[in-house]
């Protein structure tokens, strides 16, 4: 019953954030210099050709009347029609959105139990060698730019070793999952960095856990350290952790930005950056709004889960 | 069952935290460890289980359980010391219970004897119930008495010969503390287990134990039976933590000041009733409190945990509004919120809170603590209130040195003479002390009763002390207030009260804390 609540309250607070977003997507977009009607006519139309248009995409209209007009397509799947394309946004969008998708799971499928590996065991070995070692790999990991940790990728499993392709172009007509290797350096990219960050929050969240009244006794009562740290650190990590990995989606989405560009891969990055240039607001706010969702859902998620794992808030009444 | 020779444990800056402890104990004795905050008494207890603390280590000596070296194990050999021979239950059992754990998994877990039916006979034992729901609860669905029974229980499973315990009395008081006592002896007795218990309180360790170590900074100072440690000890260490102890033979001792005529009551608090709790869920928890102090006078309001006599500090001070009753200063009634109350009205009731460290500011010195009072309150200027400050300071015993620390680097006992100090910088009349000495040590605390008690005759403070202790009681009060469920059951002068109780629970209370050092005359 209380669960049933808890959920319902976040879920309400996201949708609330939604709004929130599609508000500020909406505003910012207003402020870019220039529109879209003289964007998509380019620099020979006249005055009154750019005033047709605008006019006729009803840019001249009040902000808040084209905001709820906006938000009533929206919650119909109808994210309005991009003006360079000159077709649905939904259409525009949606293969480079799947495309950008699966490499953000493909990275956390990668990064989530590699992540929890290296963190437990830099935990349990905590101030050893082996500890140390992986501290210093994930703190020389985070400080190298995605850009450059992919380069050397490049440099050293195509360009070197030629095992895997330097560009990340799927077949004509194809996805990428037509042909998978294309994926694997992007991926590797994109979880080498989330990997030493979301380690190194695995490693706290274990040694907090660690730490704790219940584990001490555990081991005073002569368990053994396999049974303590499965049956009575672990389980207190878990809410933390699916937290970090919450945020973790967040960060792979802005991640793939960078990386999509350095490998040549279609996805939504090279839609933004058209849109930007071309002042395609349309799809700028759809992208947005998608993005938004996404990760407010695998926020909702994570919640869900930590709620799961604590028997205290699984099992409150009203 | 028990041979310590010579231990020595040093921290990390070589200060030795356990120097040169000698202790035998044969198998079926009960032990109590006494001493304070720091006096080593957790690191002693953990030696026989072989752990050492973080930032601890042994640097000489040797720890024997059973035929074991306990200081030489291998860690599996440690793992089956701890597992078979040795259980330990900390301070705080309630922490020591994981949560993610159902109630038959934390017994289950140790359990020697795994035939159904054998987790529930482990928790009829506790006087816990047995049926199935109550085996899949999470801890957090059980009270704290049970939580502690629970811990109990579960470090039993495995039928340990030697059974340690931290504190098994920490935060319970009155007739709680005894019926835990009984049952931590009845079961002891019935499996002819050894014990090792470790408190600071005497009361404790006489009804539980049969020998008692005074442990003072790391050394022993006596130890041997209980009755003889008590009647006759011999160590000046010792009779120092005896006198410190308040028990109530101290009424006989005072000399009770009789009713001040003539002098008019600085605080009145009439019918009073208070509440928490939105609608549905709104309880009562003051209900109908009334009573009077006087200048210099010490009105006590005792109560157990629940009864609702920091409610009445609450309102009393203005953090709780009443849902009817007045509280009057002198000749007027004070506004029930704290915060329309004018600026006089506030200086002249200070609160000397529970929590010192909570309460004070840890980004603030102390010099700084009091200042702000100085000057918010009572309008000094600056220079004179630096001045009044070190006369504070020295009036609460405080060494001027201690001015430029911040309260984390202050112990418990000189924190509560900030906040004491503190709250006498608004020059009040009425001093509310709200468990003021629950945390501190039986030493510090009676310097700080003491202290108290000065304040009170040579500036005319009237003093309304909130306590669940029958011995600060009857150290401290004039008058006395029994608070028992919201309701008072008893009141008038201490000497009556306590002398010749007429309700059932306060004789209940006077009961429970009689049974104090007079049972080491027990056979």
């Amino acid at each position: 019953m209380t669960m049933l609540y808890y959920i319902g309250r976040r879920v309400a607070a996201a949708l609330l954030t939604l709004i929130a977003v599609s508000a500020v997507l909406l505003a910012a977009s207003e402020v870019l210099p220039g529109d879209a009607a003289s964007a998509s006519l380019g620099i020979t139309s006249t005055p009154e050709e750019v005033q047709a248009l605008r006019d006729q995409l009803g840019l001249d209209r009040p902000l808040p009347v084209r905001y709820v007009e906006w938000m009533g397509g929206a919650l119909r799947g109808d994210l309005g029609v991009s003006i360079m394309a000159r077709r649905p946004v939904t259409e525009v969008v949606s293969a480079p959105l799947a495309d950008t998708t699966l490499l953000v799971f493909l990275a956390a499928a990668v990064t989530v139990p590699l992540s929890v590996l290296i963190g437990v065991l830099g935990a349990v070995r905590r101030g050893r060698r082996l500890d140390r070692a992986l501290t210093a790999g994930a703190v020389v990991t985070v400080s190298v730019p995605q850009f450059v940790m992919a380069s050397l990728l490049v440099l050293v499993f195509s360009s070197t070793l030629h095992l895997l392709p330097a560009v990340s172009l799927a077949p004509v007509g194809g996805g990428p999952l037509d042909r998978p290797e294309i994926l694997v350096l992007p991926v590797l990219a994109l979880a080498g960095f989330a990997t030493a960050w979301a380690s190194r929050l695995v490693r706290a969240a274990v040694i907090d856990a660690n730490a704790a009244p219940n584990v001490e006794a555990a081991r005073l009562a002569g368990l053994p350290e396999r049974v303590v740290v499965w049956r009575h650190v672990l389980p207190a990590t878990v809410g933390p952790c699916v937290q970090a990995f919450a945020w973790l989606i967040s960060g792979l989405f802005g991640g793939t930005a960078v990386v999509e560009q350095v490998f040549n891969y279609r996805g939504l990055s090279y839609v933004l950056v058209d849109a930007v240039r071309n002042h395609d607001t349309a799809v700028l706010e759809g992208v947005g709004l998608l993005l938004a969702t996404i990760i407010l859902v695998a926020f909702i998620i994570a919640d869900v889960l930590a709620l799961l794992a604590n028997p205290k808030l699984r099992t409150a009444t009203a | 069952m028990i041979s310590i020779d010579d231990l020595c444990v040093a921290d990390n800056e070589g200060r030795r935290v356990l120097d040169g402890v000698h202790l035998e104990l044969a198998a079926g004795q009960r032990l109590a460890i006494v001493g304070q905050t720091g006096s080593g008494k957790t690191t002693l207890a953990l030696s026989l289980l072989g752990a050492v603390r973080p930032g601890l280590r042994v640097v000489g000596g040797q720890v024997n359980v059973a035929r074991d070296d306990v200081l030489a194990l291998a860690p599996a050999g440690l793992r089956r010391l701890r597992r078979d021979l040795v259980a330990y239950v900390p301070q705080d059992p309630a922490a020591s219970l994981t949560p993610t754990l159902r109630v038959y998994r934390q017994i289950g877990e140790f359990a020697a004897d795994r035939s159904p039916g054998a987790v529930g006979r482990r928790l009829a034992e506790v006087d816990l119930p047995d049926d199935e729901r109550f085996q899949r609860r999470y801890p957090h669905q059980l009270s704290g008495g049970q939580q502690r029974r629970l811990a109990l229980a579960r470090s039993m499973a495995r039928d340990p010969r030697l059974l340690v315990l931290d504190e098994p009395t920490a935060g319970l008081d009155g007739p709680v503390r005894g019926r835990v006592l009984d049952q931590i002896t009845r079961l002891v007795e019935t499996r002819g287990m050894t014990l090792v218990m470790i408190t600071h309180d005497l009361h404790v360790a006489a009804r539980a134990a049969d020998r008692i170590l005074v442990l003072n900074e790391g050394r022993v100072e006596e130890q041997g039976t209980t009755s003889a440690v008590l009647l006759q000890p011999e160590a000046a260490y010792t009779r120092e933590l005896l006198a410190a102890v308040p028990d109530l033979s101290e009424l006989q001792q005072r000399v009770l000041v009789d009713d001040r005529p003539g002098a008019a009551p600085v605080l009145r608090v009439a019918n009073l009733v208070a509440s928490y709790g939105s609608r549905a869920q709104r309880r009562r928890v003051v209900d109908d409190v009334s009573f009077d102090v006087a200048p210099g006078e010490c009105v006590a309001l005792l109560g157990m945990s629940g009864s609702g006599k920091t409610t009445v500090a609450r309102c009393v001070i203005g953090t709780h509004v009443p849902d009817s009753g007045e509280v009057r200063l002198g000749e007027q009634a004070l506004t029930p919120d704290v915060s329309r109350r004018s600026i006089d009205e506030r200086r002249r009731v200070q609160l000397v809170p529970q929590d010192s460290a909570g309460s004070l500011n840890p980004r603030r010195r102390v010099a700084a603590t009091i200042t702000r009072v100085l000057r918010v309150l009572r309008g000094l200027p600056a220079e004179e209130a630096a001045e009044e400050t070190l006369r504070l300071l020295g009036l609460v015993g405080l060494p001027a040195r201690l001015a430029d620390r911040f309260p984390a680097e202050l112990s418990g006992g000189q924190r509560q003479r900030v906040t004491i100090a503190r709250a006498l910088a608004a020059g009040p009349q009425v001093l509310v002390c709200d468990e003021m000495t629950s945390s501190l040590d039986v030493r510090v605390q009676a310097a700080v009763l003491d202290l108290i008690d000065g304040l009170r005759r040579d500036l005319q403070l009237a003093v309304v002390l909130i306590t669940h202790d029958l011995g600060v009681v009857a150290r401290m009060a004039d008058q006395v207030v029994v608070l028992h469920e919201a309701k008072v059951c008893e009141q008038g002068r201490v000497g009556d009260v306590l002398g010749d109780p007429q309700h059932e629970w306060t004789r209940e209370l006077v009961r429970a804390a009689s049974v104090n050092l007079d049972v080491v005359s027990r056979p």
